[in-house]
């Protein structure tokens, strides 16, 4: 198992929600080569888990572990290729530039980098602009830059926050395209979206989230099929939850 | 994570001690010899520097005063163009800032008991006479002096004159002047004016030079009412001090703090 | 050591294509006009207006890249989080903490290698057209050396603002902070000394100000413009001890910040 999450919480010292915990123990395993969805209503925690991951913050309890490294030690991210929700690059830099950054602290060997760098922008559409500094970008360049510096080291695991927003049907087109490349290259993807036709499409499993706990994690076969189609199912899935559990309804958030 | 940390507080201890020793060390070092550096005596025109200060003026009027201060106070021996620098900071100072109290206060303190410099001191005094047309301190101090450094008591007796016509000026001044413009009362006067300033002057070292002048002036004080009295028994003025014990009217020339001995010329003490 | 360097070099390509470059330049021929200026306003120490001038001019030029283009590029990483492109890698903390320093003090570096080529090009004209107005004991050495002094304090002032970079994240809070310490470490020895051995200051003053003097770098002490510019006679051990001092307080700094971005949550 490639990713575990071990009965993690996380609660913010400061704040309006009243230190409600952002994520409630959580316990999640992802399994190496499957392609996971992690689906839920804004501010259900999605966001934070995978800062945990990544260790840009702590958990206040609980462990998570990447390849069986805990996330704490900077090996642990060697294996992982990370898209932000909305990244910035330092944008005085070109293309090539950040991108052979990107694979050099990944630890990639250093002469295969400038074929892969090519390859990826090929790939990408974005070869005729790797000598140019990315602030003469558009916005979707921007994301497809990122989403290429996730990948270029060919990690064994990609994390990638919300990588289809702010694209536009060509560009989520092409996310697609490269996420299906990495399965089948064996690779593990585990992302966050709320753009629920593309969670359809590509995974084998979704985990869905409301307010800090997981309501559902199996395949999205199973899911489906109790009602009919995702977004039913997915609406169905949290207003029970809201009922049941919090006392009040969607609309009323 | 916990191994880096203890390497972390490690290094950390260990760079805390150097930096301890290596502070102890800069500190002995610069205790003697920074004031070498400090007094940046920057050759810059005095309109430049206005120019360059800009609207920080005030600011770097302080500053320069502050640095002079600094190099003053501390317990080094300054040299001749240290004393030059010095003496260029506050003129700079007070050039940018005439209004500024402390300045002339500062220089009328040390400068010309420390380095000698009188005449540097009056181009500042008559500096802030000019601007601080309610203060009539400046004006003292350069009747002052004109009094105790050039001996020109005309001068100082209408240098007093003018500072006491200044709004909340000590009555005290008048007379003086009146008593130090008058042949016959100007040793009494300079022995009341010395004792006033003495009791102004905080300087331990000014306080000595100025014990040591009301001394002298003590002692030609006594012997000119010896003359009068001399004076009075013969209808002659002596020819020496000497005279005044043959003839048994004092039993003793006092001793000249100076140094040497008191003399007289012209009918006149001299020390 | 490796990622250190790596990311040291992406931060400094950063900077220098971030128009400092424009800006030394800019600073280069300032001084240039400014050592022109001079040399028409004053008749003697000709030589010693112009070494004033540069290494002055070596140590604003090197203020100004650190408070517009440092801080600015060191807040901009939390600001903008541009600071996950880093730390998503394999990156430790404390190697991103020191990869940032060294691109930073690469850029000041670049700085002061540039105004102090100027700077000893402007001396030596001057030496070259008014011969008699070099101060006879000057020395190369001493210039050379003032312009390493400048660049360890130099080198402070960017600990410093990088530590108050991580304690604030806000870049206009670490301004303030940085330029007030920069003052503070000016001026604090002056300050002592004024008041050693006078008892008219209350205790508490005096021992406020005696903690300022371990707290905050004693910057006045790697001042050494005035001994370059009329080339005075420096005792080795003590310069040596004054580096000593300026480096290990660069660690110290520079390992609290580790420390404080350790525990830093960067949500």
């Amino acid at each position: 198992m490639l990713i575990r999450i071990d009965e993690i919480s996380k609660t913010y010292s400061k704040g309006i929600k009243g230190r409600k915990p952002a994520v409630d123990k959580l316990t999640l395993e992802i399994e190496k080569g499957e392609i996971f969805g992690f689906l839920g209503p804004n501010g259900a925690g999605k966001s934070t888990v995978i800062k945990i991951l990544m260790n840009f913050i702590r958990p206040s309890s609980g462990s998570a572990f990447i390849d069986s490294v805990a996330v704490d030690d900077p090996l642990a991210r060697v294996a992982v290729g990370y898209l932000p929700e909305n990244p910035f690059f330092y944008d005085h830099l070109t293309a090539e530039e950040i991108l052979f950054f990107g694979a050099s602290a990944s630890r990639m060997n250093k002469a295969q980098i400038a074929d892969r760098i090519d390859a990826l922008l090929e790939q990408l559409k974005l070869f005729h602009v790797k000598k140019q500094p990315l602030r003469t970008y558009s916005k979707g360049m921007v994301q497809r830059i990122g989403l290429a510096l996730s990948v270029v080291h060919n990690p064994k695991i990609c994390i990638l926050d919300e990588p289809m927003s702010g694209l536009d049907p060509l560009g989520r087109r092409l996310v697609a395209d490269l996420i299906l490349n990495m399965k089948n290259n064996g690779q593990t993807v585990f992302f966050s979206s709320h753009i629920l036709s593309d969670i359809e499409k590509l995974c084998d499993r979704v985990g869905v989230l409301n307010r800090g706990r997981l309501l559902y994690c199996g395949s999205v076969g199973e899911l489906v099929s109790e009602s009919d189609g995702l977004e039913r199912a997915f609406i169905q899935c949290i207003e029970k939850d809201e009922r049941d559990c919090h006392g009040s309804d969607l609309a009323a958030r | 994570m916990k191994k880096t940390t203890t390497l972390f507080s490690i290094s950390l201890l260990f760079f805390s001690f150097i930096f301890f020793w290596a502070n102890f060390q800069v500190m002995d070092y610069r205790s003697n010899v920074s004031h070498q550096l400090q007094v940046s005596e920057t050759p810059i025109r005095p309109g430049l520097l206005k120019a360059l200060s800009g609207e920080f003026r005030g600011v770097v009027a302080d500053y320069l005063l502050l640095e002079a201060a600094s190099f003053v106070g501390g317990d080094t021996k300054v040299s001749e163009t240290q004393w030059g620098a010095v003496v260029h900071l506050l003129d700079q100072s007070s050039i940018l800032d005439p209004y500024f109290k402390q300045t002339y206060i500062f220089a009328q303190g040390i400068l010309p008991w420390r380095a000698q410099k009188v005449q540097q001191t009056m181009v500042i005094l008559e500096r802030s006479k000019k601007h601080r047309t309610w203060d009539w301190r400046p004006g003292f101090f350069i009747g002052f002096n004109y009094f105790y450094f050039f001996k020109d008591y005309e001068k100082a007796s209408l240098e007093l004159m003018e500072a006491a016509k200044v709004c909340g000026a000590p009555v005290v001044l008048v007379t003086l002047a009146s008593r130090l413009a008058s042949k016959s009362g100007q040793t009494s006067a300079g022995i009341d004016f010395l004792t006033s300033v003495y009791e102004k002057t905080e300087d331990e070292h000014t306080k000595i030079v100025l014990q040591k002048r009301i001394r002298a002036l003590r002692g030609v004080l006594y012997l000119q009412s010896a003359i009068e009295r001399f004076r009075a028994q013969f209808n002659r003025m002596p020819d020496t001090l000497n005279e005044l014990i043959a003839t048994s009217i004092i039993s003793a020339i006092p001793p000249n703090p100076y140094g040497g001995y008191y003399a007289l010329r012209d009918g006149k003490v001299e020390f | 050591m490796g990622q250190i360097w790596l990311l040291g070099k992406i931060t400094f390509k950063e900077g220098i294509r971030n128009r400092i470059l424009i800006g030394i330049l800019f600073f280069a021929i300032l001084l240039t006009v400014l050592n022109l200026v001079f040399a028409k306003m004053f008749t003697y120490d000709l030589s010693k207006v112009s070494v004033d001038l540069g290494l002055s001019m070596v140590s604003i030029a090197g203020l100004a890249v650190i408070f517009f283009m440092g801080i600015n590029l060191l807040t901009r990483d939390f600001e903008k989080r541009t600071i996950y492109m880093v730390i998503s890698r394999p990156i430790a903390r404390w190697q991103y903490v020191l990869g940032k320093f060294l691109g930073l003090m690469l850029m000041v570096a670049t700085s002061v290698a540039t105004i102090s080529c100027f700077a000893a090009g402007c001396v030596k004209t001057i030496a070259i057209y008014a011969p008699a107005y070099v101060p006879p004991n000057y020395s190369w050495t001493i210039f050379w050396l003032s312009v390493c002094f400048a660049f360890i304090s130099l080198l402070i002032v960017t600990a410093l603002a990088q530590f108050f970079t991580c304690v604030t994240t806000s870049s206009y809070l670490a301004l303030l902070l940085t330029a007030s310490s920069y003052f503070i470490g000016q001026n604090v020895e002056m300050v002592r000394k004024m008041l050693a051995g006078k008892d008219e200051f209350s205790s508490l003053f005096i021992f406020v100000v005696r903690i300022a003097t371990w707290i905050f770098p004693n910057l006045s002490a790697f001042d050494i413009k005035t001994a370059a510019a009329y080339g005075l006679p420096m005792e080795v051990t003590s310069m040596g001890w004054v580096a000593v001092y300026g480096i290990s307080y660069l660690f110290i700094i520079l390992i609290l910040t580790v420390f404080i971005f350790q525990r830093r949550e960067l949500g």
